[in-house]
């Protein structure tokens, strides 16, 4: 039987444009492997010598040691569009990885994450003289 | 006692009476009381002020409300309701109170650091809330204020 709180809980996600999480058993470093390819991702989307990428590097640095292991260097051909859309992917996977992990350390370093690369996005847009905001829940799936 | 803490009182006895439908939703409840508080005072506080950035506070303040909107909804999957809403800055916090009376020329430094303040109120609840679902959404919300601040600090080349 569904419970009322399971059922709003589900429709507040989808309220905000995000499906509810499947339950599964979650291992803790699939799931920063998942964080530090989406990070690798979007690192080398960058182009070489824009204000961004260091911040960006210095994620996957973060990252690597939580994963343990670099694992391999994702190539990309780089520019400011590629690099967004990699930085907006990296948000989504950040945010869903809150849904996995509940440990107080990894929600706080995720925390930290999600607000680096949620600026990182608004940086990248600035640059390409965009809007740098264009919604209010920045990171939920199918949303800009 | 003044409305604001008439209006505190209220809602601490509310969450008290309602928060039945499981032991852990009271302090998630709580906590999601305080998140609904601090964004509906802030759209106030955005709409005190969106004169003198209608670019920025604008979509700030709608975003604040659409941020209290979703956390209502998760309120209610907890079991609980949403108390009035502020309707003076004599009932906000005292962040979103200085950004709604602060002179013009102040407003926008005054907005980066309440932005400051809500990333850190984010910072601080995402490890409190058990429930995966009202997790990710509080998630969206910190990497929502995360890009105010971001843009309000670079309008104001506070940093």
């Amino acid at each position: 039987m569904v419970s009322r709180r399971a059922l709003l809980g589900a429709g507040a996600l989808l309220l905000v444009g995000c499906g509810p999480p499947e339950e599964q058993e979650v291992n803790a470093t699939q799931v920063w492997g998942e964080q530090l390819r989406a990070s690798q991702r979007a690192l080398a989307a960058y182009p070489p010598g824009i204000s961004p990428r260091a911040k960006a590097a210095a994620r996957v640095d973060r990252l690597e040691v939580l994963a343990g292991a670099a694992g391999e260097t994702p190539t990309a051909t780089p520019s400011l569009e590629a690099a967004l859309n990699a930085e907006r992917v990296a948000l989504q996977t950040h945010v869903a990885a809150v849904g996995q992990l509940s440990d107080r350390t990894s929600r706080e370093t995720l925390a930290t994450l999600i607000a680096e690369t949620a600026e990182a996005v608004s940086a990248l847009r600035l640059l390409m003289d965009e809007p740098p905001i264009v919604d209010a829940f920045p990171g939920q799936r199918n949303r800009p | 006692m003044n409305r604001r803490q008439l209006l505190l009182a209220g809602a601490a006895a509310a969450v008290t009476i309602r928060a039945t439908p499981a032991l852990a939703a009271a302090d998630e409840g709580d906590l999601l009381l305080g998140l609904w508080r601090r964004e509906k005072a802030l759209a106030l506080a955005y709409g005190q002020q969106v004169h003198t950035h209608p670019e920025l506070f604008g979509p700030a303040r709608r975003h604040a409300n659409d941020h209290a909107a979703a956390l209502a909804t998760e309120l209610a999957a907890v079991g609980l309701g949403t108390p009035e809403a502020p309707w003076t800055p004599n009932d906000l916090d005292a962040a979103a109170q200085r950004l709604a009376v602060a002179k013009p020329a102040d407003a926008l430094a005054q907005a980066a650091l309440v932005e400051e303040g809500m990333l850190e109120l984010y910072k601080a609840a995402l490890p409190a809330l058990p429930d995966a679902k009202i997790a990710m959404t509080a998630a969206t919300i910190l990497a929502s204020h995360a890009q105010h601040l971001f843009v309000f600090r670079d309008a104001a080349e506070v940093t």
